[in-house]
């Protein structure tokens, strides 16, 4: 369970970097055109750049952006300060941890929870992209699956912890 | 102080408790920001709490679907790649064969490494153990004192944050509504000075005593000309994200996304380059698989700490403002009858001292909105003129002076003793130098940041003489 | 006071909306309810969330009442989009705002979960170019300028330039280093973005005539009405619609002026398009209203029969001053 868990994350994870370049190759073409605009303005042509651009990298930020969750999770990269509690007992400790583990896992499918009705919402109102015209409700679909799945690895993590104690 | 201020500032306390406690930042924030909503609608019930719970349909989709944070993740990657590509250890090398001859002359090259990788790299942490790892086997192997080679690369880190891009600043100017190019142009001097200072440091500390930094032996030529040759590509893509960014021809999200395409161009071709030329299999730079993935998974990693601390912070001032504690402060500061100079240093020492234990994001995340309404209303308001403002600078100007100034500070956070983030990583990366010996050896450049912040709190100009040079 | 009405908006607190508009309005109601309402405006966002989040919270009841741009969500207020429309809008918000009041009927399936205060419409995208100016439908080929609305987009593309989407404040950055050749927005917006250092040319009609507008949706949840005594219900009736039509009109227009002085002042150039010239730019508005209509009807509405409604209405209460 664990193991599957982990390669999950890391998959979803590396979905999102997928999307990240995606943004990227896009700029890359829109810049491309902008410098082209600019060169064929000399000679009085023009090259159109890609019309939404924003648009697209707002969307696709949206999806890319919450599949890092689990991932981040899974390597325990969310800060937290640790100067005060380094003084307690490892038992206390390992208790706080465990603590924030389900606070973390209950927030996750909280967020879950508000985001799924946030998509029915956002289906029935047909709330669109401002240039492309895009419906925005498909975009919640990552945020929902991410937040379920770092919910899911918080779990993993508060009951691999037990079995240490 | 009204009912809703003191829950407000009940909040504020109950945060630092849940931090102090381990509780992740973003934990934090969320909970007290929700805990807090509730005990507001308790006191005052016009602030209805299931219509405000209702908020988080959208909340966190309409936050992360923000053009103008996606610069965040792709700075975070645009970092990982070039430490991917080998692009740092090009860097570090080429500096070396310029100016490693000089007495403690690697220890300089390491220092503007430092600074030319934080021109790609928008995080001090991620500075820090790049550039760690890059020269400090370089150091030891030229029997650099190892206080001084771990001091160098703590210190040399900080630059990451300061020299454009920075996360941080993109940061700061979306809280203030500032123009984040005008940060960056604003950041330029200070970064340089702060260059010059260590540099400085560095060649005081040889001066006095030269058995610091024993003078190495001249490179091989083959070695030499080969590192200098390398040491172009890699200022030519640097160079023009910072010409780019600094002289405005990009706005800053396609910049990112250049410079990213950029560096994944450059260490495809380096790879194929290396392929063909047979060399061996450590001289090999460039990009692989293996490492695409690496750097894929590290921006996972840093960037859903960021969001996670962004979304925590949004939830969080949704419950500060409707407590009033922001506008409450600002009053408070301005009936306080201190003089505004004072208040000012006051908060850069809040800054210092919360940056010792707090993570530099989360600061800037969690005090900023607090300081800067503040500081506008001692200042004389949104619309006063530098000619009666108490700093002497129109807000615009105030937002990008205190902006650098807060930033400087932050980042002096990470190398303050007992706890500097930068001391933490360094000391993990060279084996068998312990983190007092590193604060010892960033003791000199913790000195000189003093000096530096002093400078800048006292000359705004130097601050400002490049946004308005390039923004007029 | 007996009951707390909190007022959220995106606005900054010193914006004529918030000064001219929002509180004179607090203000009354609380002293015709004698001081049984007590309003409490949260501007520039302070509840949290951002802009196009503000419907869904008064539709929820997370603040009582807010003011918001119905651009900000495309597609969400489907019939009252006709407004903005170019060539349905002439230039004039109290014309508009007369014919908003008119047609309500038809416009009101889009907020049938609200209780509306006011619909209304600023004075009009006027046309505002960094280097090039325009003055003929020729010259805007090929321009990057930024859009403020799904419609604008439509129109940009008709005249074969580019639209670019991006949230005001990132506006004056973009000008100043050409990322955009221009923007359509009121003058309203100059002075308090400087637009008139970035900018040398500004165009409208010669008579006033401009490239659509934006609609503004100041409204209330429906349940935290209906949960009022009658007589303070009957306060805030007095407070809305027709009541507020004309006046708020009048204001969007009055706030014109200075923005077009200051430009001006700054040594750029007002062009007013002679109307042969505004009629080329009319010929392709009607393509863009052609494709609105298409779109509408494809959403099940019955879009030529909004377009002829609002049009006929607006025409109306341009000649009618
Ligand atoms: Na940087
Ligand atoms: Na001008």
């Amino acid at each position: 369970m664990p193991a599957l868990m982990e390669k999950l994350a890391i998959g979803w994870a590396l979905l999102g970097g997928v999307l990240l370049i995606a943004i990227v190759l896009v700029t890359a073409v829109n810049v491309g055109a902008f410098g082209l605009d600019r060169l064929a303005g000399l000679f009085g042509g023009a090259v159109p750049g890609l019309p939404g651009y924003e648009d697209f990298v707002r969307l696709a930020i949206s999806a890319a952006a919450p599949m890092f969750f689990p991932y981040c999770q899974l390597r325990r990269g969310h800060v937290a300060v640790d100067i005060f509690v380094s003084h307690f007992s490892l038992r206390t400790q390992r208790r706080l941890d465990r603590f924030s583990l389900l606070a973390i896992a209950v927030m996750a499918l909280f967020l879950t929870y508000w985001l799924i009705l946030g998509l029915g919402e956002t289906y029935s109102d047909g709330a669109l992209s401002r240039v492309l015209g895009w419906p925005e409700w498909p975009f919640y679909l990552p945020g929902i699956a991410s937040l379920a799945l770092w919910a899911l690895v918080a779990l993993t993590q508060f009951f691999k912890a037990d079995a240490h104690v | 102080m009204s009912e809703l201020e003191l829950i407000g500032l009940a909040g504020l306390v109950l945060l630092f408790v849940l931090l102090a406690l381990r509780i992740p930042v973003g934990l934090a924030m969320i909970a007290v920001g929700i805990a807090g909503n509730y005990a507001l609608s308790l006191a005052a019930p016009y602030l209805r709490f299931e219509p405000y719970l209702k908020q988080f349909k959208t909340l966190l989709w309409n936050g992360l679907a923000n053009y103008e944070l996606s610069v965040v993740p792709l700075f975070v990657l645009m970092g990982y790649l070039a430490s991917q590509t080998q692009l740092s250890r090009d860097l570090f090398q080429g500096l070396n064969a310029l100016v490693g001859r000089l007495r403690g002359g690697v220890a300089m090259a390491a220092v503007c490494a430092c600074a030319g990788f934080g021109a790609v790299c928008g995080s001090s942490l991620a500075t820090a153990s790049t550039m760690g790892r890059v020269a400090l086997p370089e150091l030891r192997r030229m029997r650099y004192d190892p206080k001084l080679a771990t001091g160098t690369l703590a210190a040399g880190g900080t630059l990451g944050i300061l020299i454009p891009p920075s996360i941080a600043l993109v940061i700061y100017a979306i809280i203030v509504e500032a123009s984040v190019i005008q940060m960056f142009q604003a950041a330029i001097l200070p970064g340089l000075v702060a260059v010059a200072f260590f540099i400085g440091v560095i060649a005081l500390q040889v001066r006095l005593k030269p058995e610091l930094a024993p003078l190495a032996d001249p490179m091989e030529e083959q070695a030499r000309k080969q590192a200098l040759i390398r040491l172009i590509p890699v200022l030519v893509i640097f160079g023009s994200i910072i010409l780019g960014l600094g002289m405005g021809l990009f706005t800053p999200t396609p910049a990112a996304a250049v410079g990213v395409f950029a560096i994944l161009a450059y260490g495809l071709l380096r790879r194929f380059q290396s392929n063909g030329l047979g060399t061996e299999s450590h001289q090999r730079g460039g990009l692989t698989l293996t490492g695409l993935r690496e750097a894929l998974l590290q921006t996972a990693v840093t960037s859903g700490m960021i969001y996670f601390i962004l979304f925590g912070a949004e939830v969080l001032k949704g419950f500060f403002t409707r407590a009033g504690l922001p506008t409450a402060m600002a009053g408070w500061a301005g009936t306080s009858g201190l003089d505004p100079w004072v208040i000012l240093i006051v908060m850069l020492i809040i800054l210092i001292l919360l940056g010792c234990f707090m993570d530099s994001l989360a600061m800037i995340l969690v005090v900023v909105p607090f300081l800067w309404p503040v500081l506008v209303d001692l200042n004389g308001g949104d619309y006063t003129t530098a000619a009666t403002a108490a700093y002497g600078l129109d807000t615009e100007e105030l937002k990008i002076w205190f902006g650098i100034l807060a930033l400087v500070v932050v980042e002096l956070g990470l190398i303050t003793p007992p706890v500097g983030l930068n001391v933490f990583i360094i000391s993990s990366l060279a084996e068998n130098v312990g983190m007092r010996a590193v604060f010892r050896g960033v003791m000199p450049f913790f000195s000189a940041e003093i000096v530096r912040v002093a400078l800048l709190l006292s000359l705004p100009a130097l601050t400002l003489f490049m946004p308005r040079l390039l923004s007029g | 006071a007996e009951e707390t009405i909190t007022v959220h908006h995106f606005i900054s607190p010193k914006a004529p909306a918030h000064k001219s508009f929002i509180e004179p309005w607090a203000r009354r109601v609380e002293e015709q309810s004698n001081g049984r309402i007590e309003v409490k405006i949260f501007p520039a966002m302070s509840m949290g969330g951002k802009p196009p989040e503000l419907y869904r919270q008064v539709r929820d009841g997370a603040a009582d009442v807010v003011w918001t741009v119905i651009g900000y969500t495309p597609g969400v207020f489907p019939r009252s989009e006709v407004f903005e429309l170019p060539t349905v809008h002439q230039g004039s918000a109290r014309a508009t705002n007369l014919a908003i009041q008119e047609n309500f009927a038809l416009l009101a399936d889009d907020f049938k979960d609200l209780k509306p205060i006011l619909i209304h419409a600023h004075a009009g995208n006027a046309l505002h170019l960094r280097e090039t100016a325009v003055r003929s439908v020729g010259d805007v080929k090929d321009m990057k300028l930024r859009t403020p609305s799904r419609t604008g987009a439509w129109m940009i593309e008709s005249w074969n330039a580019e639209p670019v989407g991006m949230p005001l404040p990132a506006l004056p950055q973009a000008l100043s280093k050409g990322a955009v050749d221009g923007a359509l927005i009121p003058f309203e917006v100059v002075l308090p973005f400087k637009l008139q250092e970035l900018t040398k040319y500004s165009v409208e009609g010669d008579t006033g005539g401009r490239f659509g507008t934006a609609v503004f949706l100041f409204a209330m949840n429906k349940d935290r009405y209906k949960s009022l005594p009658d007589d303070l219900k009957a306060v805030i009736d007095a407070n809305s619609g027709d009541a507020l039509a004309t006046e708020i009109g009048e204001l969007w227009d009055g706030i014109e002026a200075p923005g077009k002085a200051a430009q001006e002042k700054s040594g750029g150039e007002v062009i007013k398009l002679d109307a042969a010239t505004l009629a080329d730019f009319d010929k392709l508005g009607e393509g863009v209203v052609a494709r609105w209509i298409e779109d509408a009807d494809s959403n099940g509405l019955d879009g030529q029969a909004l377009v002829d409604a609002a049009r006929a209405s607006v025409a109306k209460h341009s000649t009618a001053k």
